[in-house]
């Protein structure tokens, strides 16, 4: 699912911030990421998401060399992705339920609606043949049910038609899981995601991550709550002084 | 927190009284003062730019006119001999004539009579001046058009036919008036060029207000996977509408104000109404293009900078 092979990451102001670092994610894994403020979390989780090209060394993704894709070939990786911020992200003018269905938009999974155009349907309905290829529910309506389904899920379904701004924190997070999954992510990233809830929401929102990775999305959650750590004995990844200094738990049993 | 799991292979059948199908729009450019402004601005520049290009073209074809005119009149001056006041009896003007006759590329051939004569030298030298010079007669000719004439090989038949013979062919008219022509041409091109780079200017500058405005909503658009094709299309969509509207406005309004103040050009056909129509279309098509490439240009930037 994710290799990375003695990668390097130079910020101009800070080299280094990564120095060859070099980890693997299997497919179906649920891995936390901790170290100190600085060690390097987010950018790891940008060069995921391929918000950042590495200096050097070699990422995979999804099997792939990321640095031979094009930018559009990389648009159709990241929307295979689903990604949270501690700081929601969320498109405040916009309704809950816009918000949960907006990537399903920009992909042109809901039929076009957002492009418009001939040229706009024809990529939603190759995007739902492709679902239908896949074996996976591609059709529109199920997309919209789906929208309402997951806010259902994470305990938002009668706040569909409210605006971010009316919500709590721990509310905002949990619309960002919803659509951060809407498209069905095979991965799921997290940078954060309990850095602007109070401990009790924060352990619901990891159960909802956890329950995402039994039902087969790998999760990787940027983490450095020991709360959580402790709480949910995944595998970590720890970031210091640019490298990953400890692969395990934080029991310290270490994972290969 | 309900317990309920997303269900991949959930059925269609449940119900919600919204309209499920998401219909909001990004608007990027929401709450701009400056983008809500984007179609004005656009259209006071679309005018500015298709009035002057009407009335320079305007100018250009009347230009073209008098170029035309004189480059199809030549005038042969012949010294009159003393003593002989008929042109008829005058051999130095026959054989003028007779030259003129046996050569190709002219059509009419008229001299003028005393009194035309008189009223043209007094209108060049002043009435004082004439009246001590002896008249020369004046040939008046029209060339045929498109034929090739040899000018000095015609000057020199004159001469040999009637010495003093002086042939004009508007040459100092004619060099004039086509650099009037370019003049007007450079203009015209040269404020064009600025307009659309003012067109451009105006909408790099509110696109870049709006990404740096917008940066969560691009940085959501770019993580939920979209291309940039699709980001673009946000930024575009907007700015293509709004240049479509300011300057449409700007041109029907700088056609409208270019007749009133020429009405000739609705009812003179030489004056080519069709071809001002071309313009205007010409001026909408180039401001649309300007404004939509200005756009693009600043996102993909933008996007090829930040991801």
């Amino acid at each position: 699912m994710i290799r990375l092979d003695h990668v390097t990451v130079d910020y101009p102001s800070r080299p280094g911030i990564l120095n060859t670092v070099s980890l693997h994610v299997p497919a179906g894994a649920f891995r936390f990421v901790t170290g100190p403020s600085g060690a390097g979390k987010t950018t790891l989780l940008k060069l995921l998401f391929m918000g950042l090209s590495p200096t050097a060394g070699k990422l995979e993704l999804f099997g792939r060399n990321v640095m031979s894709l094009s930018r559009d070939q990389r648009a159709i990786l990241r929307s295979r992705m689903g990604v949270v911020f501690q700081d929601f992200r969320l498109i405040d003018h916009m309704t809950v339920y816009d918000n949960v269905a907006l990537p399903l938009r920009v992909t042109g999974k809901d039929g076009g609606t957002l492009r418009g155009g001939r040229a706009a349907k024809a990529r939603g309905r190759r995007g739902r043949d492709r679902h239908r290829q896949d074996g996976s529910a591609g059709d529109e309506a199920l997309d919209r049910d789906y929208v309402r389904e997951l806010l259902h899920w994470v305990g938002l379904g009668d706040q569909a038609q409210s605006f971010p701004a009316e919500l709590s924190g721990g509310q905002k997070q949990r619309v960002a899981i919803a659509r951060a999954v809407i498209n069905r992510p095979t991965l799921l990233l997290a940078d954060e995601p309990t850095g602007n809830v109070d401990d009790g929401i924060g352990l619901k929102l990891i159960r909802l991550f956890e329950e995402l990775n039994k039902l087969g999305t790998t999760v990787v959650v940027a983490t450095h709550s020991e709360a959580i750590l402790e709480r949910f004995p995944y595998p970590a990844f720890h970031l210091e002084q640019g490298q990953v200094q400890l692969q395990g738990t934080m029991q310290g049993t270490a994972v290969p | 927190m309900t317990e309920q799991k997303p269900n991949r292979q959930s059925s269609s059948s449940s119900s919600s009284p919204r309209a499920a199908h998401p219909t909001e729009p990004l608007l990027v450019f929401r709450g701009q003062g400056m983008a809500i402004l984007l179609p004005t601005l656009i259209g006071v520049m679309t005018f500015v730019l298709c009035f002057v290009t009407l009335q320079s073209s305007q100018r250009v074809i009347e230009v073209h006119k008098s170029l035309g005119l004189a480059a199809s009149a030549l005038t042969v001056f012949v010294p009159t001999t003393p003593g002989l006041s008929a042109v008829e009896s005058d051999p130095a003007i026959n054989r003028a004539l007779d030259v003129l006759q046996n050569t190709g590329g002219l059509g009419r051939i008229e001299v003028l009579d005393r009194p035309a004569t008189e009223g043209l030298i007094e209108t060049a030298l002043g009435e004082e001046v004439s009246s001590q010079v002896p008249l020369p007669t004046i040939i008046t000719i029209q060339r045929a058009r498109r034929a090739l004439l040899d000018t000095e090989a015609l000057q020199r038949e004159l001469d040999r036919a009637a010495p003093g013979a002086l042939l004009d062919d508007n040459q100092p008219a004619r060099a004039f008036l086509a650099v009037e022509r370019t003049r007007e041409l450079s203009k015209s091109a040269a404020l064009s060029i600025l307009m659309l780079a003012a067109v451009m200017l105006v909408v790099v500058l509110i696109v870049s207000l709006t990404l740096d405005l917008q940066a969560e909503v691009l940085d959501v658009l770019f993580l939920s996977g979209a291309s940039d094709a699709v980001i673009l299309g946000q930024f575009t969509g907007f700015v293509f509408r709004s240049a479509l509207l300011g300057s449409g406005f700007g041109v029907v309004l700088a056609l409208v104000a270019h007749i009133l103040m020429v009405p000739q050009v609705v009812t003179d056909a030489d004056v080519a109404l069709s071809l001002h129509v071309l313009l205007a279309i010409l001026v909408f098509i180039l401001t649309n293009l300007s404004a939509v490439v200005a756009a693009r240009w600043r996102v993909q930037r933008k996007l090829k900078r930040t991801f």
